[in-house]
């Protein structure tokens, strides 16, 4: 498959994956918001299962390209300058690699406690749980700092004129996601 | 102007290598980088010791021969300059600078600052042409092409292969690169005959050289000489989009 073997058609992969998980992360919290508890959700059928598919496999399908291509970017830099000016790459971008594996560690987490029930404790009871989300949703805010914007270069749907216009939008997505979770975090709290 | 350079040395491709503390005594701020490093050697070969081998050609910013990485940038603090075209009135007295070799797994070093950019050549070599005659002047101009069209394939041709987006890249990605020469052909109908092959070839091909993958950080277009845009890159995306749902040339 060109998708799965190119450098480029892997770069889409995983942006197109990424931007699934952008569009559920924009639903979990108008989920959060307007009916926290469910009410009338369904809890099995085609389109829950298949929502929960196309998850299973976007995590998946990202995470692995990522790790993959970051194991070759590392190789095709082997030795480190003993001084280097970044003048545009941002800490975010940098830390795509590590912020994406916290992220991947909370899903698993957030998803044994809140789904599962395995793991016991809840953000409104315990002042530490309160405090991981938040760390998560901050690591989750550099992740998409990066990723929504660069979504659109990788598309293609970019231009000299586009590029700043993306950039904030990109940007400000991810500071209004930031916002929302951890308003809702405040508000369950007082 | 009196400078500190500490400047890397490396004999050979297997050897190791290590930066060295030079003195630049009386640089006057009109010399540019390179006249600054002629300086340096003739005290270096006056005193009996092996000048600095840095690679240089044209000094006039067009041919991309005399890349180094200056105080952590490619070519230097200046914007859109060689380093051949970089003047020592950019530094004051006393400044330390420090001179690199472009680093990547793809450009191995092979004397001091001098390193091995054959990789870029053969990138090139794997899709980067039109295989159509096109004739004599005349006969080129016969074909109309909006001038738009015109204008973003000259604006890509002007890529001169120095490889300094390789250099600044955090993953040491030749995309820039690949991407002005998939874009100032596609650009061209000559060049459309080809696009879907070359675009999947060239990228290939880049992997294979040992480049590493484009995570869109930006900073080959804040370091090139010759202001290549990453719209080039979103343009080389298009490019492979449109291959890949139309599945030409063997793929």
């Amino acid at each position: 498959m060109l998708f799965f073997r190119n450098t480029v058609g892997r770069k889409i992969v995983i942006a197109v994956t990424g931007q699934l998980m952008v569009v559920f992360v924009v639903f979990h919290l108008l989920g959060n918001y307007f009916n926290p508890y469910s009410i009338n959700l369904p809890d099995s059928g085609v389109l829950l299962w298949m929502m929960r598919a196309v998850m299973l496999i976007s995590f998946f399908l990202h995470t692995f390209f990522s790790i993959q291509g970051e194991l070759e970017n590392r190789r095709a830099k082997p030795e480190a300058y003993a001084v280097k000016k970044n003048l545009r790459a941002t800490f975010a971008g940098k830390t795509m690699l590590w912020t994406g594996l916290l992220i991947a560690a909370y899903i698993i987490y957030h998803v044994l406690q809140v789904k599962f029930l395995i793991l016991e404790g809840s953000f409104q009871e315990g002042y530490v749980v309160a405090a991981v989300y938040v760390a998560a949703l901050a690591t989750l805010f550099l992740h998409l700092y990066h990723g929504i914007a660069g979504f659109f270069q990788t598309m293609g749907w970019n231009s000299e004129r586009a590029l700043p216009v993306i950039e904030k939008i990109g940007k400000g997505l991810a500071v209004v996601l930031l916002a929302g979770y951890i308003s809702i975090i405040i508000f369950n709290r007082i | 102007m009196n400078l500190t350079l500490f400047i890397w040395r490396q004999k050979g491709p297997d050897k190791k290598g290590r930066l060295e503390q030079y003195e630049a005594k009386n640089i006057s701020a009109e010399m540019s980088f390179l006249e600054m490093l002629d300086v340096v050697n003739e005290g270096l070969i006056k005193k009996g010791d092996e000048p600095v081998a840095f690679d240089h050609d044209c000094r006039e910013g067009i041919c991309g021969m005399c890349s180094q990485v200056i105080n952590g940038v490619p070519h230097g603090p200046q914007e859109k300059t060689t380093v051949c075209q970089l003047h020592m009135r950019n530094f004051k007295d006393g400044d330390s600078i420090y001179i690199e070799p472009l680093r990547a797994r793809a450009f191995p070093v092979i004397k001091d600052l001098i390193v091995d950019r054959s990789a870029l050549d053969r990138v090139i070599q794997s899709g980067g042409y039109i295989s159509v005659h096109t004739g004599g002047i005349p006969d080129a101009n016969a074909i109309l092409i909006p001038k738009e069209n015109a204008e973003t394939a000259m604006d890509a041709a002007e890529c001169i292969g120095c490889g300094a987006c390789v250099a600044a890249c955090p993953n040491g990605s030749a995309m820039l690169f690949t991407a002005a020469k998939v874009t100032h052909l596609a650009m061209l109908p000559q060049g459309k005959i080809e696009a879907a092959r070359r675009v999947c070839v060239m990228t290939d091909s880049m992997m294979n050289e040992g480049f590493g993958n484009c995570s869109n950080h930006y900073e080959c277009q804040a370091v090139c000489p010759k202001g290549i845009k990453v719209q080039f890159i979103a343009k080389l995306n298009r490019e492979f989009i449109k291959a890949a749902i139309r599945r030409r040339g063997g793929f």
